[in-house]
This record gives structure tokens, sequence and C-alpha cells, in this order.
């Protein structure tokens, strides 16, 4: 995962070698902006969500699992750092997600954007896509 | 494709991309800019944006960005997109994530001689007195029928709990209420980020400010508006908080899953939209009405702990804050415009945008029929901010519209990366402007170094007719998330 230019708000590359790797590092890069200190340190949960998401297709899976997981770090005031997917197909995920609250966050994430996220294989044969937030 | 050479210049300050540069454009795509901001512009993708904007189903006459425009996520920041009604689309990412963003001016009858030297303990009580900050709750912790109150009655509510008074309703526009908001369309999880933040500002680029009047370009209007040279003026910039952000993703979602079965396609999903008609837009507007409302209602809230702190602290001096006027610059409206000379009913979004009605619109209040309404444009931190006023000339051009502010110029993370936080905050003590802000880095990104010419900005709007020049404003005090 690294983080790119852009002018207004944060664009974000991620990578992973199967889907649910991918979807581990959106959520760590979302995580990170919101508080990087909980990365820096093995932490033990305390907030635990289970959910269970359908979509158009992989790209919009992403996108909507990563604003899920926005949702819960803003209404349970957490950032979450570990996912175990129980099921995924290119339309459906099954998720449960291991974060811990926080007293506040390092910087505000308004929304997970749609824009330029396309997740392909590239020619590593590595799942990677862009990923725009709306700060 | 390099869009910018492709400009035609249709007059000094208006620019156009005709329909032809791009497959799929329904209208041309219109900028407003001088010859220095057409530079900055071309080094972003503004321009690609605009021209998707100009696909929409339902587009009228043209997509259009003001000066102050910058790359979006979807939609470009700074633009008006006008849709037919009643089967035009309706999209979320038109309108953004913050929904009913927006600006509100207050009117001291204090000269900036009473605040000499003050500046730093003024920041500091409103800081203590507004709360700000990433996710930050408020004061005001509402029971879920007071929420739904609130989404649904907007600034009414807050006249009845007493954080407004009767004059400040006529101030606001749309009175601070749209009548099609229906909360049963607001998600539970909306709701909970929403019932404790009212009265609070955030954190990014939402600020409050306290300036005072440093030029006035029109006396009669200026006059009108309640403003005077050497008066203080506080501005404040915030919007629809969390709950407004998960309205916006919650439809956003729907509309991607939705646009389909209508056969819209769009060249970027942040466009996704919906007829205006179907019940997934409809459900969407009644929701974002929602949202506009809690916006108001949190400025008005915030208007209430400023008015509190500002008696607090010029104890024994005349303390009254009259609202000069609150503009929304993210949202969707109904609105009735000519286009080639026929009346017709559209959909306005507006994303980073301003309505600019002139005299005698009938959605002007009265107290502005005659002048046009107020339209408030902040510059950045450390720079000057304008009061104008709409002009008959917007309607004719841009559906009513103006630019919202100064406009981005460079990323928040190499704002960060230029800026020496203390000698910014040296130069602006110098200048007597103090901040007070949650974080370092919050105030380095807003630095004046990451935002256009504000000057340049108001300049081209003036000169395009599209808003006229009232009054300039400079800060004193300013307080961030």
């Amino acid at each position: 995962m690294e983080y790119l230019p852009h002018i207004a708000d944060i664009r974000m590359k991620i990578q992973g070698s199967t889907q649910e790797e991918l979807f581990r590092a959106g959520m760590e890069g979302i995580g990170r902006i919101l508080k990087t200190s909980v990365f820096e340190s093995v932490a033990k949960a305390d907030q635990i969500q289970q959910f269970s998401l359908e979509s158009v297709d992989i790209t919009a899976l992403l996108v909507e699992f990563l604003n899920e997981v926005l949702m819960y770090s803003h209404t349970q005031k957490a950032v979450f750092f570990k996912l175990e997917i129980g099921y995924i197909d290119e339309h459906k995920l099954t998720a449960k997600i291991f974060g811990v609250r926080v007293e506040d966050f390092d910087d505000d994430i308004k929304a997970v954007t749609y824009h330029e996220a396309d997740v392909i294989i590239n020619e590593s044969g590595i799942f990677e896509t862009i990923i725009v937030l709306d700060i | 494709m390099n869009l910018k050479n492709q400009l035609v210049k249709k007059s000094d300050y208006l620019w156009e991309l005709p329909t032809h540069v791009k497959k799929g454009m329904k209208v041309p795509a219109q900028v407003y800019a001088s010859k220095k901001i057409l530079e900055e512009i071309g080094g972003d993708k503004s321009l690609e944006q605009l021209t998707n904007v100009a696909m929409l189903p339902g587009i009228t006459k043209a997509s259009i960005v003001m000066p102050d425009v910058h790359e979006g996520y979807g939609f470009p920041i700074g633009g008006i997109a006008a849709t037919s009604w009643p089967d035009g689309g309706i999209s979320p990412g038109g309108i953004g994530y913050d929904i009913n963003c927006g600006v509100r001016l207050l009117a001291s009858h204090l000269k900036r001689e009473d605040l000499l030297r003050r500046g730093e303990d003024l920041a500091k009580a409103l800081y203590a007195q507004v709360p700000s900050g990433v996710g930050k709750g408020g004061n005001i912790l509402l029971s879920e029928k007071e929420l739904d109150e609130v989404l649904r009655r907007g600034v009414q509510w807050a006249l009845e709990k007493g954080y407004a008074v009767p004059e400040d309703i006529a101030k606001i526009e749309s009175q601070g209420q749209l009548d099609n908001s229906d909360p049963q369309f607001v998600s539970e999880y909306a709701k909970r980020r929403g019932i404790d933040q009212l009265g609070t500002i955030g954190s990014g680029n939402h600020f409050v400010e306290v300036s005072y009047i440093d030029e006035i370009y029109d006396e009669e209007i200026a006059a009108s508006f309640g403003l005077k040279l050497g008066q203080l003026t506080v501005l404040i910039h915030t919007g629809s908080r969390g709950l407004g952000h998960q309205v916006a993703s919650d439809y956003m979602k729907v509309m991607v899953a939705s646009m389909g079965k209508y056969g819209i396609s769009v060249p970027d999903r942040e466009l996704a939209c919906v007829p205006f008609n179907s019940q997934e837009g409809q459900e969407y507007f009644k929701a974002m009405a929602a949202a506009a409302n809690y916006a108001w209602c949190n400025r008005q809230v915030i208007t209430w702990e400023i008015r509190n702190a500002w008696e607090e602290f010029f104890k024994g001096k005349n303390t009254q804050l009259d609202l000069v006027y609150d503009v929304a610059h993210n949202i969707a409206k109904l609105e009735d415009h000519v286009v080639n000379g026929e009346k017709k009913k559209l959909i306005v979004h507006r994303k980073g945008s301003t309505r600019s009605f002139g005299p005698g619109h009938p959605e002007v209040t009265d107290c502005y029929k005659q002048t046009g309404q107020p339209v408030i444009i902040p510059g950045s931190m450390g720079t000057a901010s304008y009061v104008m006023a709409g002009t008959a000339h917007a309607m004719e051009e841009s559906f009513g519209s103006t630019c919202h502010g100064a406009g981005r110029r460079m990323s928040r993370r190499a704002a960060q990366r230029a800026v020496n936080i203390h000698e910014l905050e040296k130069e602006l003590a110098g200048r007597n402007i103090f901040v007070r802000a949650g974080s370092r880095s919050g105030v380095s990104e807003e630095a004046p170094i990451a935002y256009k010419d504000i000057d340049e900005v108001i300049e081209v709007v003036h000169q395009a007719g599209i808003a006229k020049k009232v009054a300039r404003l400079r800060p004193m005090a300013v307080i961030k998330g």
C-alpha cells in the first residue's frame, strides 16, 4: 500500500496477492490515516464487527467494504487492523473486522470513493487498484 | 488528449470545450478563468472531470466550473451541473460527501480597534466554546426524536430551542429548511453519526474566523448588508458532518447498484446517477435535504456558541452579532432558469459553488431583494475573504452560481512538506493573525501557499459579471479542528 499525490484528497495504491490481501491492504490504508499509532504496536482487539455485503462487481465490493469499515470506525470511534474473510467472490463477501477504540483520530476521512477504483490483476499476477479517499 | 489546448475563448473570462472534443459529451464544458488561472488548471484532472460531467443524462446547456476549480474525485470541485426536471439525472457525487457544506457571515457592532492585541485571547475563547476536531462530538446530545426534528425542520428547530433569533431565519439560503426532507430515508448509521455532532466544526478546511472589513467596493450594497469599513465580522465554514458523509456514501452505493436498470452508464462511477423521478432518486433527494437541514442547524448552533463567547469576551460593549447571510456550496436544488429563451425547471447540482441569485429574484429574501443575495467567499487562512452580491447576469450565464473559495493548488501532503509551521505561525502573528488549531498538520495543510490567489479568483467572477464585489475581509483570529 502506498499513498500517491492528490490535489485535495488522498490517493492510495493498494495491492495483494489474493482478494483478501487486497481488501486487508485497503483497510490498513484507511486505518493508518485515522490513527497511525494503532499499527505501531500489537494491539488486542476490543471491537469486533461482522457483516456481509453484495455488490455489482469486485471493485464496487471493495469500495463498499472500505466504506463499511469507515462507518464502523466513526460510529464505534475505533480503528480496525485485522480482517478475517469468511467468504468472497466477485459480488459477495462476509467479513469479520477487529479493532481498538481510540480517543481521537489523527485525520478525518469523509468517504471512500469509486473514483479511479478498478481492481485488476497486474503483470505480476497481483491484485491492484487505486483508491481515492475524500478527506 | 490535451484538453487545455482545445479550449475556445468565449470572452476574456469564459472558455469552452465544444462537445466534439470528447465522445459522449452532450453539452459543452465551460470554464470561468483568467489566463493565469487557466495555467494552473492544466496541471490536474479538472478539465477531464468537467468533460465527464458533460455526459450526464439530462444535462442542460453546459457543465460549468468556476475559477476556484480543482480536481475532485469524479466531479471537479467548483462545478455546476443542471439536469432536466423531472427525469434528468440526480447524482450524489455532484453534491459531494459533505452535503450543504457552506459559509455564514456574522456582522458585529465592534471595530478592529476593539480587538487589537487581544486576537490571540479571542481565538482561545472561541476554541474553548466551539467544539472542533476530527470526529469530535459537541455539547448537545440529541434524542432520536429531536434529531428527526432537526432533519425535518432545520433552523426552525434551532429557533424553537433558543439557538437562533427570529431575525436569523430570513438571512439563510432557503430559510435554513428544505421542505422536501424526510428523515425516514436517512440510515440509522447516518443518524448515529449525527446524534452528537450538532454545533461542531470538524476538521479539514473547516474553520471559524474573526475578520475585519478592510475595503468596501460598493458602499450602497455594503450598507444594505449591514457592513462598514473596520467592522469586525465572523465567518463560519462547515457542513453536515458525519451524518452528511454517511448519507452520501449510503446513496452512492444505491446509485451504483441501480443505474444499470435505467440504462445509464457514466465514465466515472463517482458520477453515478439515476433519474430524479425514480424511487431511488426521490429517496436520495429527501435524504440529502435532511442532511442539508442538519448542516444549516449545525452552523446555527455554532452561531449560538460564538454569540455566547463573544458576549463574554467583549463584556461591557455592544456584543450583538447579526447574521448577514448563510450560503450552501454543496447541494442540489430544484430551480427555474431560462435556457435558450425558455423557462425550465432544472435540478441544479452545485459542488463547490455558491448560489448567486440577483436583484428581484423571488427566492431572495425581502431585505436583499434590491441588491441580490449576499455571496460569501472565504479565502485561505491568512488571506482575504470577500463579500459579493448575486447578479442578474449569473442567472443568464451560470444557473445563478459563482465561485465558493480560493481553490486548492497544492495537495495537503505537499503543503505539509512545504510549510514550516513555526515560521507560518510567526509570519501570521506578525500580521496580527492568530490561529488556534487542534493539530499542527491541519494548519500547514491550509496554509495560504496551498491555495490559489483569491484576489484573482474574485476578479474573474466580478469581471465576468456572475457576482459583484461588495467588501473585503482580513483575518485576525482563526480556529480550526
